[in-house]
């Protein structure tokens, strides 16, 4: 339904509804954010990707296939956009607490923070290639298939890398003492 | 490291996708290997581990920040040139001084090619040249008729050719200066059809109705064909004159051919 209401937002974009493509940002930006955050561990870097993949979007909406999934043609522009941005700039900095959603208890808060500070410090310790399957699997739910799409390569490599990936991140995370058995 | 049969197994798993049967295949493939059995586990923690991760909020303002920045007023939605032209642009554009110098060197060298090997052959007037010439089995015409020129200031041969219904008129002179060759033919029994030089000299071809007239430099050799229809036209006019003065004229006649004359040797 979201994916018919997308084309349907792209057909009125085309058309020259300003709105439609609003739409379009509050739906995905969020998204995008979070793929870019995950992968850069840096604000600043994620909100210019996010709103450089916006632009971009907007430029080349007349070049989507809508034989594709919408999401996944975005969630492409962002990978690739975030990819090009870590080859240009090599920074990393720690996670913006002040940035954590959901409503949480203080205590479920600070140990998500800390949970999930360790595994982003973890996260950037392995190669681009497996952080981005990590963060498009586990952070973003996406299908193997649309992982395949997004990352271009075929859809059983995506298993095995994510397989490889998982195996590197708890490496990373053994070697700081990060017990994973009670978790 | 672990047998990749697992991995689309485990992978199942972790989706949540598996089947009893699959689970069952998986779980006893795990007993018999230990280190399976180890990485299965690191595969199952670790997905539980990032699955407990919360999303990133974003920054307030990050939205109005996103559609200010698009541009929905400029060139931004809209039929797109090809995304290769600018590339090429930029890459030619590296270049630029060398191809200037590069195409400048072509244009000269084909400026004095051209001088060389094509501008002293000959020109055309009044039609284009067409048509299909026959030739002979053997690959050459019969000759019909060899007449040798012989004057003071211009010598050489000229041969008329015939096979079947098609004439040839070739001409082999050497002059002092430019000469000028008339054929004449009745145009209703034959007809002009092309024109093959041998030298490089300057020829300049006019092809009327019932002529052909080629104005030819010191040194010409060249060949004219005919079609001619059958069996009706019996001869050819040929005329050679250099500065307005007849040097040579005479009425060749042809050999008479009949219609079901296949071997004319």
């Amino acid at each position: 339904m979201i994916e018919h209401d997308d084309r349907e937002c792209v057909t009125q974009c085309l058309a020259g509804n300003t709105e439609a493509f609003e739409v379009l940002v509050e739906r995905y930006y969020r998204q995008i954010f979070n793929i870019a955050y995950r992968m850069t561990n840096n604000n600043n870097d994620s909100e210019d990707i996010t709103q450089s993949v916006f632009i971009k979007v907007y430029e080349k909406l007349d070049m989507y296939n809508q034989r594709h999934k919408f999401f996944s043609w975005i969630y492409r522009i962002a990978v690739n956009e975030t990819l090009n941005h870590l080859k240009q700039n090599n920074r990393i900095e720690g996670l913006n607490r002040d940035y954590i959603s959901e409503d949480k208890t203080p205590d479920e808060s600070y140990e998500e923070i800390e949970l999930s500070d360790k595994l982003q410090d973890a996260l950037m310790c392995i190669g681009l290639e497996y952080k981005s399957l990590i963060v498009l699997k586990h952070f973003q739910h996406l299908s193997y298939r649309e992982i395949a799409f997004i990352l271009d390569i075929p859809e059983k490599k995506v298993k095995s890398r994510l397989f490889t990936a998982r195996h590197l991140l708890r490496d990373v995370l053994s070697d700081r003492g990060i017990e994973l058995n009670d978790r | 490291m672990i047998d990749k049969k697992y991995i689309e197994l485990i992978e199942k798993e972790i989706d949540g996708t598996i089947t009893p049967e699959e689970k069952a295949r998986l779980r006893k493939g795990l007993e018999k290997d230990a280190e399976a059995q180890k990485s299965y586990q690191e595969q199952i923690q670790v997905s539980r581990l990032l699955h407990q991760i919360p999303t990133i909020e974003p920054p307030p303002g990050l939205k109005k920040r996103i559609i200010n920045s698009v541009n929905f007023k400029g060139d931004t939605v809209k039929i797109r040139k090809p995304a290769f032209r600018p590339s090429i642009f930029k890459k030619f554009s590296k270049h630029t001084p060398r191809l200037a110098f590069a195409f400048g060197v072509g244009l000269v060298l084909g400026i004095f090619l051209h001088m060389v090997f094509f501008t002293d052959q000959y020109s055309m007037s009044k039609s284009d040249l067409m048509g299909t010439i026959g030739m002979h089995e053997k690959g050459y015409f019969n000759t019909v008729t060899e007449i040798p020129i012989k004057g003071s200031d211009v010598k050489g041969v000229m041969i008329i050719t015939q096979y079947r219904d098609h004439l040839g008129c070739e001409v082999n002179l050497v002059s002092t200066g430019d000469v000028e060759l008339l054929v004449e033919f009745d145009p209703f029994h034959i007809q002009f059809q092309g024109f093959k030089p041998f030298s490089q000299s300057r020829i300049v071809i006019e092809n009327g109705e019932n002529y052909i007239r080629s104005s030819n430099s010191a040194e010409v050799h060249f060949v004219s064909f005919f079609s001619r229809m059958l069996p009706v036209a019996t001869q050819i006019e040929v005329t050679l004159s250099r500065k307005g003065s007849v040097k040579f004229h005479r009425k060749i006649p042809l050999e008479q051919i009949e219609e079901n004359d296949e071997t004319h040797e």
